[in-house]
């Protein structure tokens, strides 16, 4: 219960934060709406409009009210209300970054456990540099580099689009490879931190086998870091998409925010961003949530 | 681009002249041998950036023209066909071409009968109907209405009262009965039919206008080829056409259903073309992609090309610093742009152009020649028009389409050579001829293209260098020019005519408004399923006339 | 692409311990000097700073400069090794090597001062929190979870959108979205030492807070904040490349990594791999920076605290 109310608190700061860097950080918003060399009249029309020559906190209850209604204003260059072409595109970055997390979950758990199981060896060594190096490949040079590979070279894949299951993999690939990297290095500290705890060499003494340990003990408790860095996946997702979608061309927010940006269009920009917070804090919400069902020992105050 | 028009008449002799080799090797390349042609079919193409719009009142670039042309009828159009074949007018909501008086000055009309608006409306369309929809384009209530205060129309009896809201209607055009409707000129005006072809003149329903007022454009409705699919068709994302089952042109369109995908980068639309999920990519081929896909044997006999009558050009923006006032600037920036260069960036599809009339146009000078090539003199035009070496920096701003995005870097290049920074500053295509084109948001500088609207120089200056001209992206106004412009836009004498032309050329010229660069050829590139494709020279593409092959 | 390195933002960590007595420098240099892979990864930031710094001398043209010539007559860019261009040339003409040359320059400058920012925010912020507690504590944290919930570059790409993009910009905003993960780190660090003798000696002598933070506290923040530096300017590198990639970064005519990856994307054309040295050697480089970083980072971190791995 306190999480929840902790997240509307979120929520809220959000919307604030939004709110100043929609309003108050450009230096006129009035120019940044009508351009360079807008005539002083259209300025002063702009503001009118806009209610930009209201009181701040005025203008920030029209911005409250507005949102509730869904209302995000309307996107310059596309012609179209922002918040309806936002949620449109919701579903499809939705599904690249479950895509993505899947990516991750069943490329790097796997690897960290071999790497934790087998400490020291050979195979530990390169999956711990080969997880570094993961992490290090700039996604938007690894998107052209497998669209150019598998999909235009060896035409194993679609090139961009989302017309088909297919499509999914080279983005999601794409996206989820860092944080592979990332979950195993994760998995592997946090499992050799459960290997070496007095509970599972306890189990050991009473016989149980390794693998067992592994399963039954083990994976369940190094596990819990790894949910909550899910959550935090998210904010994480959410912000590689707009370089993943634009170059594979998938029509999220992402590849939207991506064409805002060569629009000048500040509030599809800033919708976005906005949208993508919340995003963010309903999913690490989820995450808390899950936890709990998980693990019910965990408490739930700060 | 902005697309052109063609003109019969006493112009086709010299079209021919000019453009005698072009149109037949074109057009063998559009006349393959033609299988039975099967009914049906989806064709998938994609485009860089959504269509800025769908009203024919306000869409005036090639990618809105494609999309309003296959929802929409006027009473003309152009005949089937790539180059000179695509250029004579013929009728289409009208039964026939029109009577014409032997003064010129009137033009009537007579509808055929029986043509009805897409469904759910279904209603037949009526001469009071076309007089709406071009008064409708004309009037100052329109919101973003192109043609207001054109000089396209200024031979209309009575447009200038309705321009100035002191009518109601425009005196011009008058209906009798239900299916005639007649035009009324105060001076003969060569490219009248050629005007009446355009795009804007097409036949919309007040009911539904009405209905939607200023969210016209997002329920298009007309009586063309195709309906917009609004279940399917996403804003911004994606547009599909149907097959409209009330269409008059018995036969056509021999696709189902159109589906055109927007936001797709144009490399991308050519990997997808070769992969199978696209049938035509709707933007130009860029020259990275031309060369590898001309040496590519399974794939070159796939680009389909046609001459483009038009000018790619940099415009200054006379009513901004640095540019207002200071011609020994403008000329030091035409010296020093090295067109050859840029010839070579585009693979030389295209040739250079020193003046405004590109060169495929009828009446050019093909020995046209004004600014040298000249750096040396550039940078001492430049200290003399007040700014020493790189101490000028200009913003450039052009659509980030096709090849624009390497010629400003190389433009950049260039200036850069003789002490000018340029700031490079691309918006997407929809933005562009959106809000940007030809209004102050343009900036001191830009690069743009102009596609002719019709083959006959009136059109490289009216619409463009004239003082009330819509598409003046350097707000340029000679009142000098005006007066030769409107002398020669009725001129009867050919030979007259041209000398005409020219001297308005170098009269353009020598203020330097502009640094036209070059002419380009135009290529687009489709997959092996498409059938019938050709690139026209007004729409580009003619839905209503390609067809799958299995 | 992680805008928020993985390694600085190891959260369920944050509240550990400041690491035991033998982090004598003697013994962490040790530590280090046997770790290859920290080594390795040191050896190639000097390269790289070597050629940011030699720049000028190094490059064999001027970066923006294009060539006529550096273009094949049907308009192609020309392949490494063509004579006068070692690693060949891009669409426009220039010489990529001197591309790549300079724009180390600018990665590595908006890097480490990004960086530089962010840890500034960062250890102020945490400080501040882990020290004063209360209320204090309370808003400073919220308003990092609260910062935390956006995604850090899409915020990033917004605030250089709505600004206007530039070198000074784009160091502010880098720095200003990604102080989170150092504040919560030092917050940590600084609740732990705040219970330590030493600390409470201080204060029953009557030393100002102000005094107790800078002159006692700060010393033993200094290991962490090498550490998570070096895996900042990974993440700053990386963050600055993505925006060049994007469009929002430095500006033509000058050189930036992220930007050449984009042009070199554009033109693979229709066989995929037309101009491969567009797009691998841009890349390359920013990889290999971060990875220098990020090796560095985590073999500091190893030699700080022995017992983390």
């Amino acid at each position: 219960m306190r999480r929840l109310a902790w997240s509307v608190v979120v929520l809220f700061g959000v919307i604030i934060i939004t709110f100043v860097l929609r309003y108050i950080v450009p230096a006129d918003p009035a120019r940044i709406i009508g351009g360079m060399h807008a005539t002083p009249q259209a300025l002063a029309g702009i503001r009118r409009q806009y209610g930009f020559d209201r009181p701040l906190w005025l203008q920030f209850f029209d911005y409250l009210g507005r949102l509730v209604h869904g209302d995000l204003g309307p996107s310059l260059a596309l012609g179209i209300d922002v918040g309806p072409a936002l949620l449109t595109r919701l579903p499809f970055t939705l599904e690249l970054a479950v895509a993505g997390l899947l990516v991750e979950l069943l490329i790097g758990i796997p690897l960290g456990t071999v790497a934790a199981l087998w400490r020291g060896t050979m195979a530990d060594r390169v999956s711990m540099v080969a997880a570094l190096c993961g992490l290090s490949v700039p996604s938007f040079w690894l998107g052209p580099v497998l669209l150019s590979l598998f999909a235009v070279h060896w035409a194993i894949f679609p090139a961009g689009g989302a017309d088909s299951a297919a499509a999914l993999v080279l983005p999601a690939l794409t996206l989820g490879l860092a944080g592979a990297a990332w979950y195993s290095r994760l998995i592997r500290s946090s499992l050799l931190d459960v290997l070496g705890s007095d509970y599972i060499r306890t189990a050991r003494a009473k016989g149980l086998s390794w693998s067992a340990v592994v399963r039954k003990h083990a994976m369940r408790n190094a596990i819990t870091p790894v949910i909550t860095q899910i959550g935090l996946d998210m904010a994480y997702f959410l912000g590689g998409v707009i370089v993943v979608e634009s170059v594979f061309g998938w029509p999220g927010i992402g590849q939207l925010a991506a064409l805002a940006i060569s629009n000048d269009d500040p509030n599809l920009i800033m919708g976005a961003v906005l949208v993508g917070a919340v995003a963010v804090v309903l999913a690490n919400l989820i995450v808390d949530i899950t936890y709990v069902l998980i693990d019910p020992r965990v408490r739930l105050d700060r | 681009m902005k697309r052109s028009l063609a003109r019969p008449g006493i112009w086709a002799t010299l079209t021919l002249a000019a453009l005698t080799l072009s149109p037949c090797a074109w057009q063998a390349e559009a006349r393959a041998t033609t299988p039975a042609i099967t009914s049906g079919g989806t064709l998938r193409t994609a485009f860089d950036a959504p269509l800025s719009t769908m009203d024919p009142a306000v869409g005036y670039d090639a990618y809105t023209w494609t999309g309003e042309h296959a929802v929409f009828d006027g009473l003309l159009d152009y005949s089937s066909g790539t180059g000179l074949a695509g250029t004579q007018l013929v009728p289409r909501l009208a039964a026939s071409m029109p009577t014409v008086s032997k003064d010129g000055l009137t033009y009537t009309f007579q509808l055929r009968h029986g043509v009805r608006f897409q469904p759910p409306l279904n209603r037949e369309v009526t001469a009071d109907d076309v007089k709406y929809s071009i008064e409708r384009a004309l009037s100052p209530r329109t919101p973003k209405a192109q043609m207001v205060g054109s000089s396209f129309w200024s031979s209309l009896q009575g447009v200038s009262d309705f321009w100035n809201k002191k009518a109601q209607h425009i005196s011009g055009i008058t209906v009798s009965g239900k299916y005639g409707i007649t035009f009324k000129l105060t001076t003969p005006d060569r490219a009248f039919l050629n005007v009446l072809a355009m795009p804007f003149t097409s036949v919309v329903p007040h009911e539904w206008v009405d209905k939607y007022k200023d969210k016209f454009s997002e329920h298009p409705l007309g009586t063309g080829p195709f309906m917009v699919d609004s279940k399917d068709t996403v804003p911004g994302t994606r547009l599909v056409l149907v097959r409209n089952p009330n269409y008059f042109r018995k036969g056509l369109p021999y696709l189902d259903k159109v589906i055109i995908d927007f936001n797709v980068a144009d490399h991308l639309q050519i990997q997808r073309v070769q992969a199978g999920a696209l049938d035509l990519a709707g933007n130009l081929v860029t020259s990275d992609d031309f060369l590898s896909i001309k040496n590519d044997p399974k794939w070159s006999r796939y680009l389909a090309y046609a001459p483009d009558i038009a000018v790619t050009y940099l415009a200054f923006n006379l009513k901004q610093k640095p540019f207002e006032g200071n011609l020994k600037l403008r000329q030091a920036i035409n010296m020093a742009i090295n067109k050859q260069q840029i010839l070579k960036l585009i693979n030389g599809r295209g040739v250079i152009m020193q003046g405004i009339l590109p060169p495929t146009m009828p009446g050019a000078d093909p020995k046209f020649s004004y600014y040298p090539y000249d750096p040396q003199k550039a940078r001492a035009l430049l200290a003399a028009a007040g700014y020493g070496p790189n101490k000028l920096s200009i913003p450039l701003t052009y659509q980030q389409s096709g090849d624009f995005d390497k010629i400003a870097q190389e433009i950049q290049a260039e200036l850069k050579e003789i002490g000018i920074s340029i700031v490079l500053k691309p918006v997407s295509t929809d933005t562009w001829y959106g809000s940007v084109a030809y209004t102050q948001k343009e900036g001191p500088m830009v690069l743009a293209p102009w596609g002719q609207d019709y083959p006959d120089p009136s059109d490289f200056f009216d619409p463009i260098l004239t003082c009330n001209a819509g598409s003046n992206a350097a707000f340029y106004c000679n009142p000098a020019l005006d007066a030769l412009a409107a002398k020669a836009r009725g001129n009867p004498n050919d030979q007259a005519r041209i000398a005409q032309y020219h001297q308005m050329e170098r009269m353009v010229m020598a203020d330097a408004p502009w640094v036209p660069i070059y002419d380009d050829v135009l290529y687009d590139f489709h997959g092996p399923h498409l059938g019938g494709f050709y690139i026209h020279p007004v729409w580009p593409f003619n839905y209503a006339e390609y067809y799958m092959m299995p | 692409m992680q805008p928020l390195s993985p390694l600085a933002a190891r959260l369920p960590a944050d509240d550990q311990e400041p690491a035991p007595a033998s982090t004598s420098r003697h013994s962490v240099w040790r530590r280090l000097r046997k770790d290859r892979l920290a080594l390795a990864g040191a050896a190639i930031i000097l390269a790289f700073a070597a050629m940011a710094v030699a720049a000028p001398h190094l490059a064999p043209y001027d970066p923006t400069q294009r060539f006529v010539n550096g273009i094949s007559d049907q308009g192609a860019p020309l392949p490494p090794g063509t004579a006068g261009f070692l690693l060949g040339t891009d669409t426009i003409g220039h010489d990529v090597l001197s591309r790549l040359i300079w724009g180390a320059r600018v990665s590595l400058f908006v890097g480490v001062l990004a960086n530089a920012i962010a840890v500034v925010i960062g250890v102020a912020l945490g400080a501040a929190a882990g020290y004063y507690g209360g209320l204090v504590s309370s808003i400073i944290m919220r308003f990092t979870d609260i910062m935390l919930a956006f995604p850090v570059l899409l915020l990033g790409v917004a605030l250089v959108a709505v600004l206007t993009p530039g070198i000074p910009v784009i160091i502010a905003v880098i720095g200003l979205v990604s102080w989170t993960s150092m504040a919560r780190i030092i917050h940590g660090q600084v609740l732990a030492l705040r219970e330590r003798d030493f600390v409470e000696a201080a204060r029953a002598t009557g030393v100002g807070s102000t005094r107790i933070l800078l002159r006692h506290i700060l010393p033993h923040l200094v290991s962490p904040i090498v550490v998570y530096s070096s895996l900042g300017v990974a993440t700053a590198v990386l963050f600055e490349a993505s925006l060049s990639f994007l469009g929002l970064g430095i500006q033509p005519p000058e050189p930036s990594w992220g930007r050449m990856v984009s042009e070199g994307a554009a033109v693979q054309g229709a066989s995929g791999f037309a101009y491969p040295w567009l797009l691998l050697f841009p890349g390359a480089a920013v990889f290999l920076t971060v990875l220098a970083f990020n090796l560095l980072g985590d073999g500091l971190r190893d030699a700080l605290d022995p017992t983390s791995r």
